[in-house]
């Protein structure tokens, strides 16, 4: 019983994201029959399932929900704006008994108690008949056309057959055909005695029917009507709603841990085919073979990967299909107009990678709207629509999923970055003089801790987090963000994922015995090592003069205790996270390869400077380097903050 | 409850037989970064990343040479973590009630004790059961940079 409970609790989540989105077109007037219809099931839906949980409350609560929409649907009541907005907020209610009953807790609130009120006072109130608009779409049933050409319409040159092929490309269709005085003695092959009925969808619009008869208008009778919908509206609902099912993809629920075996197991596979293939070819036919087998193996076992990994994909519409609402209430609070863009909807990534990326994203639309859009008063006077535009795309970029949030905003003021960091006597800036600061790292100032650029903490963005969370979720799902704003033009922020957690493009790295793994992401050339460019400073701390930057220099095998040889000169791996360098010194680079990401804290836990573990062909743990981690540590003061987050 | 029992030099311990995943023949781990001595470093247990620790080096009794009797046995806990402890030799399997408690002052300062859930006698020999939850407490294997992070 439990399990079942949970499913319903899951298809209540989303059955409420369908009643939201539809809601919302609702209030801005797209809203047809469909809609209603979709809304009316989606509330069906969760009455039925909450009245079978025993969750009395929310079923009694939906049911006013659910008579409302069935008033709309037979065309008792208008889709009006305020209506819409009213059922909005009972949806937010029924989310929030949802929560509660999640969580085993009470389910009634204050707020259920004052929405319940307001929609039994307007259910109470004698309904309004649609009038306008929704008459009209509630009246769109399908056409019924009755065709009477004149008996003389060919001596015109124009042929009925013509008339009903163009008819037929509509989707019209021959229901009867009159044969009229066709058999009477004083028949005349010249003329016309025939006369046709027929149906079409109700989709084509009348216009199109009238202009292909604007020719011969004169020369034939046409009767164009609707036809009732008095149709059964539950029936025509059940049978749209299994259209739609057919339509849909097919999808089953699978618990993601068994998913996470699947991987596993994979990824198990993958790691025996590279054993395997460690085994070096001395010739002969076996061997050949062999060879044959294995690289059969081999491309079996990548497409296999492939598709596993892409169970776990979701398109990012599930992270987006919550913003037309947020973005709605926003502006409604701020006072702002606003026009959400959704781009790139169908992009997939990793479930764990979207959930997890959820929360930085409704903190940077927020910001956008806050801070970033301006009211409509002021575009006006700054010659811009009053309207502002806030645009979320992602697309897929090489091995990542990059995300866009841009507004046509007022921009980053570089000026009031520059004063708050220096109010706020941020440590980055310690020391330095604005001349120091390039436009991007003035931008970045505003994922410092404790950093807000608002004159005022408002209510909607002051609320504890600040946009140094943001930067940090990102970075450790092995994400980046950058910031690009011109003042007046607005804002961009860009952000950079893995599509996945599972698996990473390596560097496999030597030093001395131990081997490495380096994301390859991360990675910004390979050098040989010059003894002549390192200098040590301050506490021994290392640096290398490449070309005109200094860096600071790691010793791999320090890491692991073992201080490296001074004398032997091997190479130096310069790696990059977060905009700043470091230089890693190894021995030797081996290859590159796919590596799946086993996790350390599984069994043991988070180690410094390691993300994870990664098991070779030979059967070897292998470390991954943290390298934000890494850089965070050694590059500088200047990055104590992070260090401290990081860790 | 029935206890295996090994050596680490002339001490036997034993611990929970049904705790014990696997018992693995010694293989080279892998060395981790910032761990204190006793930790081996982690192998690759069916495609688990899984962590070795040295028993002898935890206890301070004495580094010793790994050769063909080292054993490492696997333990498992509730949550089905994996621990790998290197022991000298495996020796028997023993029923908890032929063994007598001993009823023994411990040192106070001894490295075992924390970990230390009974003394049994079995024939002249003494036993110290060890409590695997104890052992398996990742919360106690500290990280080199646990202080300065914090």
């Amino acid at each position: 019983m439990d399990r079942f409970r949970q499913i319903f609790l899951e298809e209540c989540s989303e059955n409420l994201a369908v009643l939201e989105a539809d809601l919302l077109l609702m209030e801005q007037g797209k809203a047809d029959e469909e809609v209603i219809n979709r809304v009316f099931r989606a509330a069906h839906s969760i009455k039925g399932g909450a009245g079978t949980f025993g969750l009395s409350a929310m079923s009694q609560f939906t049911h006013l929900l659910e008579t409302l929409l069935d008033e709309l649907r037979s065309g008792k009541r208008r889709a009006a704006p305020a209506l819409a907005a009213l059922m909005l907020k009972a949806t937010d209610v029924i989310s929030q008994m949802r929560d509660d009953a999640q969580a085993g807790g009470p389910g009634q609130s204050e707020a259920a108690a004052r929405v319940k009120a307001e929609l039994a006072a307007l259910l109470a109130l004698e309904a309004q008949p649609a009038e306008t608009a929704f008459e009209a779409i509630a009246g769109e049933g399908p056409w019924h056309l009755s065709f009477k050409p004149h008996e003389g319409i060919l001596a015109s040159g124009n042929e009925p057959l013509r008339l009903l092929r163009e008819l037929k490309t509509l989707g019209f269709a021959v229901t009867a055909t009159e044969t009229g005085r066709l058999f009477e003695p004083d028949f005349d092959p010249q003329s016309c005695y025939l006369s046709w009925t027929l149906d079409g969808p109700a989709a084509v619009p009348e216009e199109e029917i009238r202009e292909i008869f604007s020719w011969v208008e004169d020369e034939c009778d046409i009767e164009l009507q609707r036809q009732a919908t008095e149709a059964k509206p539950q029936e025509q609902a059940a049978a749209e709603g299994q259209a739609r099912q057919g339509q849909l993809e097919q999808s089953i629920r699978i618990d993601i841990r068994k998913i996470d075996q699947l991987i596993n197991l994979v990824g198990e596979l993958v790691i025996t085919q590279s054993m395997l293939a460690a085994l070096e070819g001395e010739g002969g036919e076996i061997q050949e073979r062999l060879d044959r087998g294995l690289s059969l193996l081999k491309s079996n076992t990548k497409a296999l990967q492939e598709s596993v990994l892409g169970i776990r994909m979701l398109p990012i519409s599930f992270a987006f299909n919550r913003f037309p609402r947020l973005v709605r209430d926003l502006a409604q609070q701020l006072g702002k107009e606003v026009e959400l863009k959704l781009v790139g909807q169908q992009t997939e990534l990793d479930k764990t990678v979207l959930e997890r990326i959820s929360d930085p994203l409704v903190h940077m639309v927020r910001n956008a709207l806050d801070h970033g859009i301006e009211s409509p008063a002021k575009r006006r006077q700054q010659g811009k629509a009053a309207s502002g535009t806030l645009t979320l795309a992602a697309r897929h970029e090489g091995g990542n999923v990059v995300i866009d949030i841009q507004d046509d905003g007022a921009g980053l003021d570089k000026g009031r970055i520059w004063e708050k960091a220096c109010e706020k006597q941020l440590p980055l800036i310690q020391g330095r003089r604005r001349e120091d600061f390039s436009d991007a790292q003035l931008f970045d100032l505003i994922f410092a801790p404790g950093f807000s650029t608002a004159a005022t903490v408002s209510d909607l963005s002051g609320r504890g987090v600040g946009m140094d969370v943001v930067k940090r979720n990102i970075l450790a799902l092995g994400g980046s963000v950058e910031i690009q704003s011109q003042p007046g033009r607005g804002t961009l922020f860009r952000i950079r994922l893995p599509l996945t957690m599972a698996i990473l493009d390596g560097q496999l790295v030597a030093v001395g015995e131990e081997l490495f793994v380096i994301p390859l992401i991360n990675i910004v050339e390979s050098l040989k090592l010059e003894p002549d460019c390192l200098q040590k400073a301050g506490g021994g701390v290392v640096f290398y003069q490449l070309r005109q930057q200094t860096l600071p220099v790691l010793w791999l095998s320090e890491l692991l205790g073992t201080k490296g040889e001074e004398g032997s000169m091997p190479l130096l791996c310069v790696v990059e996270a977060a905009g700043r360098k470091l230089g890693l010194v190894v021995d030797a680079l081996l290859a590159q390869q796919q590596v799946v990401i086993k996790s350390l804290e599984q069994n043991f836990r988070r180690l410094p400077g390691i993300s994870g573990a990664t098991i070779l062909g030979d059967g070897k743990v292998c470390l991954i380097l943290d390298i934000p981690g890494l850089v965070a540590r050694h590059v500088g003061r200047e990055s104590d903050a992070d260090a401290a987050s990081a860790a | 409850m029935e206890c295996l029992t090994f050596l680490l030099g002339k001490e036997r311990f034993a611990v929970d037989i049904l705790r014990v995943r696997e018992i693995r023949v010694w293989s080279a781990p892998t060395r981790l970064p910032a761990v204190p001595d006793y930790v081996s470093g982690v192998i690759n247990l069916r495609g688990m990343v899984v962590p070795i620790l040295d028993l002898r080096l935890r206890f301070g009794i004495g580094a010793q040479q790994y050769d063909a009797n080292t054993v490492t046995l696997i333990l498992g806990n509730a949550e089905e973590r994996l621990m790998g402890l290197v022991v000298d030799a495996v020796s028997d399997v023993l029923s908890l009630d032929e063994l007598q408690g001993v009823a023994a002052k411990l040192n106070a300062h001894s490295s075992v004790l924390p970990f230390l859930n009974t003394l049994v006698r079995h024939q002249q020999q003494v036993v110290a059961i060890l409590d695997v939850d104890a052992l398996m407490d990742i919360g106690r294997v500290p990280c080199l940079e646990d202080e300065d992070a914090a």
